[in-house]
């Protein structure tokens, strides 16, 4: 019993000081001053499911991407203009490149970090396992250059670089990335994710996770430039989840496909789906019948090189 | 029993057969058959929010009276919220402090002043949002006023009416999966159930559409200048809802889903039967300000 004891209470602090150890690497990372910004009231830290505390409905965004922490810190210049610094430790670079990907909406390059991107009030970028939100409110030319300033900085402070998930390398900037009209509602780019619940926050598949995603599946959806249609890629731990899987959305999406694999849905567009060893493919919304297997050939001849 | 997956296939067959079902991102089969409409008063005046963006407190006093006695069916404010609360109930106005889009004091204070009047004394009146899990007033109350701003939502869609109770959960993480689906079922909880009196979905400055996952920009906001009242909440969230797919179609210039969908407004109806998501079973009157209304 004693035993026991010892050992649950040395896990126990072996625990508490890997989150200890976590946080004051992060607490490093916050500049002391950007232009005339000084960190104003303490830090806030939240681990796990404590980000329900913080942002709401909006954390379970961050849990589908095994998120670990967020550290935030506002910062003030005069009393009145406000800046908030939101540093995420999302465990793996994978995990923060795949975040960023699903907020992502306009596609711009800014040099910050290992992308990032802005839109008025709002600086983002990811770097290594971390996930930077720069906020604002009522953008003026001193506060976007602060918090660029402040996004150089941070960005500077995180000595290493991450790896993208291997399974992007099958995607190209030039066949799917659109770069959104500044009025656009279109949510341009190429996402990053492993469960079903963020696949239907940009394309609605089905309300059950009929695919099997889950952590060991790394999947990409991405929207064609050219058509607008939409692949999904999903990777499998083994050849019989990914089997099950084709299956599976073979009998509950494409019930009508009678010895083939391509049909044309309700919307007058052609959906399908492939089998490549350990990798299911789906082109949803394509024109026709040889868009649809030319778009196949394609990713599966980058799959087998 | 063989178990039924919703997918997208059947939105596509539905959306060509129905409006709504394109707003709420699910097929028509999923809606209700009710034989009953819902009663949603829309106000709406051009003078509610100045040049500066605020408020006018006599105007929107206005408002919600003439809303307040249109729904009931009578001349008189005072005599109207006599409906609707007794004297001796203990009663919580649930609020919004989303800091962007709050749920602006000036509202909170004729609420306050017409449950009073109906009898009710201060001690037993109280407002909260994200406190209402350890507030006395809401942990005993007998009545619930939901009082809240229209926005999209970066997770269940639109945030609204429905959306509001989540707070009443010590878990609102349960209510997340599948885009917050089941918001619904928040309103059959012990601590809200059956209490609710009246709902006001406030249409002052709605946000339309959003980038990233808690983002504002008052650029995806418009001075729409209008409120809706009505006892059903999932009539309220239907006809935003259904504004929210005008104004986007308005602005973009195309047909412009709310990603995700608010699919939780229809299956609150239709899943938890706690309202009427279809707007062929929702009597929509719209009193004061015309121009720009959209919901012709």
């Amino acid at each position: 019993m004693i035993i026991i004891q010892t050992i649950l209470l040395t896990l126990f602090m072996m625990t508490n000081q890997s989150n200890d150890s976590t946080k004051h690497s992060m607490v490093k990372l916050f500049p002391a001053e950007i232009q005339g910004w000084k960190p104003d009231g303490e830090m806030k830290y939240f681990k796990g499911d404590a980000i329900y505390d913080y942002i709401n409905g909006a954390g379970e965004i961050y849990l589908c991407y095994n998120f670990n922490s967020v550290l935030v810190q506002r910062y003030l210049k005069k009393k009145k203009q406000e800046i908030l610094l939101e540093i995420f430790d999302m465990g793996s670079s994978s995990n923060a490149f795949g975040i960023f990907t699903h907020t992502q909406s306009q596609g711009e390059e800014l040099g910050i970090g290992q992308g990032a991107e802005y839109i008025p009030g709002l600086l983002s970028f990811w770097k290594d396992r971390y996930f930077i939100c720069i906020r604002f409110e009522n953008e003026t030319p001193q506060l976007r250059k602060a918090a660029f300033a402040m996004g150089h900085k941070v960005a500077k402070a995180i000595a290493s670089e991450g790896e993208k998930p291997e399974i992007i390398k099958y995607f190209t900037d030039q066949e799917f990335v659109q770069k959104s009209p500044p009025d656009s509602a279109v949510w341009g780019s190429i996402r990053y994710f492993f469960r079903y619940e963020i696949l239907n926050q940009h394309f609605y598949v089905a309300d059950k996770n009929i695919l099997n995603l889950n952590d060991q599946t790394p999947s990409v959806l991405a929207q064609y430039s050219d058509d607008k249609s939409y692949i999904l890629l999903v990777k499998y731990p083994n050849n019989e989840l990914a089997m099950q899987s084709y299956k599976n959305f073979l009998t509950t999406y494409l019930p009508d496909a009678k010895n083939t694999n391509i049909v044309q849905t309700e919307n007058g567009k052609w959906t399908g789906i492939q089998l490549e060893g350990r990798y299911v493919v789906i082109i949803f919304d394509a024109n026709d019948i040889p868009s649809v297997e030319n778009k196949f050939a394609t990713i599966i001849r980058r799959i087998k090189e | 029993m063989k178990e039924h997956i919703i997918t997208r296939r059947d939105f596509l067959k539905s959306a060509a057969a129905a409006s709504l079902g394109l707003s709420l991102g699910l097929p028509t089969y999923l809606q209700s058959d009710k034989l009953y409409k819902s009663k949603v008063v829309l106000i709406r005046h051009p003078d509610v929010i100045d040049a500066r963006g605020k408020i006018n407190q006599k105007i929107i006093q206005q408002m919600i009276d003439e809303a307040v006695t249109t729904f009931i069916g009578t001349d008189n404010p005072r005599e109207a919220w006599k409906k609707f609360i007794k004297p001796t109930d203990i009663v919580g106005i649930k609020s919004n402090v989303w800091s962007y889009l709050p749920t602006p004091k000036e509202i909170e204070n004729v609420l306050i002043m017409r449950i009073q009047e109906a009898g009710v004394p201060q001690k037993n009146i109280d407002i909260d949002d994200r406190g209402v899990l350890s507030n006395k007033i809401f942990l005993n109350s007998t009545a619930l006023i939901n009082v809240r701003p229209l926005r999209t939502h970066h997770w269940s869609g639109i945030g609204g009416c429905i959306k509001n109770y989540v707070m009443f959960t010590p878990r609102p993480a349960d209510y997340h999966p599948d885009s917050c689906a089941d918001l619904g079922a928040l309103w059959k909880l012990p601590i809200v159930k059956d209490k609710t009196r009246l709902n006001f979905l406030l249409l002052l400055t709605p946000q339309f559409h959003h980038l990233g996952a808690h983002h504002f920009d008052s650029k995806y906001t418009w001075q729409y200048k209008g409120i809706l009242v009505g006892t059903d909440p999932v009539a309220l969230d239907a006809v935003g809802l259904r504004l929210f797919e005008l104004k986007r179609r308005e602005y973009f210039k195309e047909e412009s889903p709310i990603r995700p969908s608010a699919k939780h407004v229809a299956l609150a109806d239709t899943r938890h039967k706690i309202g009427t998501s279809n707007l062929k079973e929702i009597d929509l009157v719209k009193l004061g300000w015309r121009e720009g209304i959209l919901l012709d």
